[in-house]
């Protein structure tokens, strides 16, 4: 089920809901008690929006496959270079990630020739910079196979609940349809994070969280040796040694327990032979 | 309830939520004033009310971070081997005595054992360079020492669970003379083996270990300096991705109305979100190692310069495992079997998930009974 395909879905189940919410079961418009309720011939309103919801995805998308028809055939025919820039600019994915120029300029600035003295900082500010662009960007793809994710499981729900309506069997409760939610949801992500687009997109992620922590370490491991204090390299060194001292205490306490415990055996056979 | 007619736009007779106005009405105001109650219980409650791990115990030898406690006994004793309750790096201990109800140490101390338990501390950022190798050859090999001593014996029964389980089998394949008996629970050995039943939603930490590289570890650990608990917490949540959505709104709303089961909710939301930090370098084997290249079952894995060889494991086995458990699969427990240098090894299914073993009102029973006729039959 694609996006379009699910928001119909999603659109007629919203509209039957309402509808039958909103309309006295079986008593007639005029029944008593339901008096403040819209009669059904109100909710048209209502219909015309989920149709006009309806139109406007089928508009964009037909819009959107006819932008990259014709640009396709102006980058081949004319300025390829300008056909490029266009197609990007209508990428969905460039929406999502939406930094690459940043980050292009941050890395010619982060990655340049090193001069002795001259943008110390700044270049490990760009390169943190880039980090940072590079996390969103990420974050950006993976919340793309989350958002795949949510359509198919409410377009999986609707289509479920729609026909259960067509069949005559309603839930009897907001619990029971939540659940019923709950459950389609659950299915569809617990697939989702078995799909190798789940596992790369989220690999890039802690990746690129990891690069980020590693650039803000270089930022203060930078400033820390400029100012005269102990830096996280510094600090490792320190623990790593206390590590492996407290390694030797121990072994050194262990061989001493040995040590005790062979004499005090031996000095027990010597008794017992004695 | 009544039949809705067609409104004139096309779509069939019936709608999927099938409520009247005064039903749907009911039903809101049901949740509205179970929702009042719930303010009402939430203010009552304070933190004494949901402490865990009250089973009195005293501190009897420390070293670093790690502590050993002994508990003091509810029954009298059946003059067996002491046991040493050994948990992992990831969650603490306090899951085997959440409860006064749903306590595995209670069980066993009723049932006249006399127990130990290893507290890992809080390892922190200065500990990156604390390895697997430290907590068996180092820290567990004192404990098991110290016991040794001063209950003037030469041999320890050792409980594991989960990690603390792989630290206890490591233990005792490299120190099989100081081990009476090995207790296993939830305990993974075969990383692989996920792969056996390949049961949707279960083993979830296998797959996403295995898809990531080798180096990507050693960055992240590079970056942290640990293997954060916070994120750890982050991955389990990722196992039962419907389940964090509703937890702290239609789950917590059906304890509400119940303030034993709404404070037995809190206590166990207290044990999760005491999740320290696991140690760099000793993360690093752990995914690496174990998840990545499922070194323990092939009796690769070394530690302190010799290979965990599991066929030197001569003390009598008992591995339980829970059937339900998505974060360690059975199939990667009962690898086990026929793994180790002893025929006397007892598996032990249990019903419920990874956690619902110690909690679970039916299941937590059985593990007492269980761990402590089989430990009783081997003293």
């Amino acid at each position: 089920m694609d996006q379009f395909d699910a928001f119909k879905a999603m659109g007629e189940f919203w509209a039957r809901t309402g509808m039958g919410f909103l309309t006295p079961p079986g008593m007639g418009n005029n029944a008593a008690g339901f008096g403040a309720f819209p009669p059904a011939g109100d909710l048209n309103p209502f219909a015309e929006a989920q149709t006009s919801l309806t139109q406007a995805w089928a508009a964009a998308t037909s819009l959107s496959q006819t932008l990259a028809a014709s640009l396709q055939g102006v980058a081949a025919t004319s300025d390829p270079t300008a056909g490029a820039v266009l197609a990007r600019i209508f990428d969905p994915q460039a929406w999502l990630g939406g930094t690459s120029d940043f980050s292009a300029t941050l890395n010619r600035m982060s990655e340049g020739p090193q001069l002795a003295d001259l943008w110390q900082s700044e270049k490990r500010f760009a390169a943190l910079f880039t980090a940072f662009a590079a996390l969103r960007q990420a974050q950006g793809k993976h919340q793309a196979v989350m958002l795949d994710a949510w359509t198919r499981a409410a377009g999986t729900f609707a289509r479920e609940a729609n026909a259960r309506a067509v069949r005559g069997e309603t839930y009897p409760t907001g619990r029971d349809m939540m659940q019923h939610w709950i459950e389609t949801a659950n299915g569809v992500l617990l697939d989702v994070q078995r799909s190798d687009a789940f596992l790369a997109s989220q690999r890039d992620v802690l990746k690129a969280a990891t690069e980020l922590r590693l650039a803000q370490q270089d930022v203060a491991g930078f400033m820390s040796d400029l100012y005269g204090q102990p830096s996280r390299a510094e600090l490792d060194d320190v623990h790593r040694s206390l590590t492996e001292l407290r390694r030797e205490v121990r072994s050194l306490k262990k061989d001493k327990r040995a040590a005790t415990k062979r004499a005090k055996a031996g000095a027990t056979r010597e008794e017992s032979h004695g | 309830m009544a039949e809705t007619t067609d409104s004139g736009h096309g779509l069939p007779a019936a709608t999927p939520l099938d409520l009247t106005p005064a039903e749907m009405m009911a039903e809101v105001g049901a949740l509205g004033r179970k929702m009042a109650e719930g303010a009402k219980l939430f203010a009552s409650v304070r933190d004494e009310d949901v402490r865990i791990a009250t089973t009195p115990k005293d501190l009897v030898w420390s070293q670093d971070k790690v502590s050993l406690y002994r508990y003091r006994p509810l029954a009298e004793s059946r003059g067996l081997p002491p046991v040493l309750i050994v948990y992992g790096l990831i969650g603490r201990y306090t899951m085997a005595d959440l409860q006064e109800d749903r306590s595995l140490v209670r069980n066993l101390l009723n049932l006249g054992l006399d127990l130990y338990v290893v507290d890992w501390g809080n390892p922190g950022r200065a500990d990156r360079f604390v390895t697997i190798d430290d907590y068996v050859d180092g820290y567990l090999a004192e404990c098991v020492a110290f016991i040794n001593d001063t209950t003037n014996r030469e041999k320890v029964n050792l409980l594991g669970i989960c990690e603390g389980g792989v630290f206890t089998t490591c233990y005792a394949a490299l120190y099989p003379e100081t081990v009476n008996a090995m207790v296993l629970t939830i305990t993974p050995v075969d990383f692989h083996a996920d792969t056996v039943e390949n049961r949707k939603g279960h083993g979830f930490i296998n797959i996403w270990v295995r898809s990531l590289s080798a180096e990507d570890i050693d960055q992240l650990i590079a970056a942290q300096g640990s293997l954060p608990g916070e994120f750890m917490g982050s991955v389990f949540s990722m196992m039962t991705p419907m389940r964090t959505m509703t937890k702290y709104n239609l789950d917590l709303l059906e304890a509400l109305d119940d303030r034993k089961k709404f404070l037995n909710f809190l206590r166990m939301e207290k044990w999760i979100s005491d999740r320290p930090d696991h140690p760099g370098e000793a993360a690093k084997q752990w995914l690496k190692d174990l998840y990545q290249d499922n070194k323990l079952v092939k009796s690769d894995f070394e530690l302190g310069g010799r290979k965990v060889e599991l066929k030197n494991i001569t003390c009598p086995v008992l591995n339980v495992f829970a059937q339900d458990d998505h974060i360690i699969p059975p199939a990667t427990s009962q690898a086990l079997r026929g793994k180790i240098g002893t025929e006397d090894y007892t598996e032990l299914g249990l019903p419920g998930g990874h956690v619902g073993v110690f909690v679970g009102g039916k299941a937590q029973k059985l593990l007492g009974s269980g761990i402590a006729d089989w430990i009783a039959a081997r003293g």
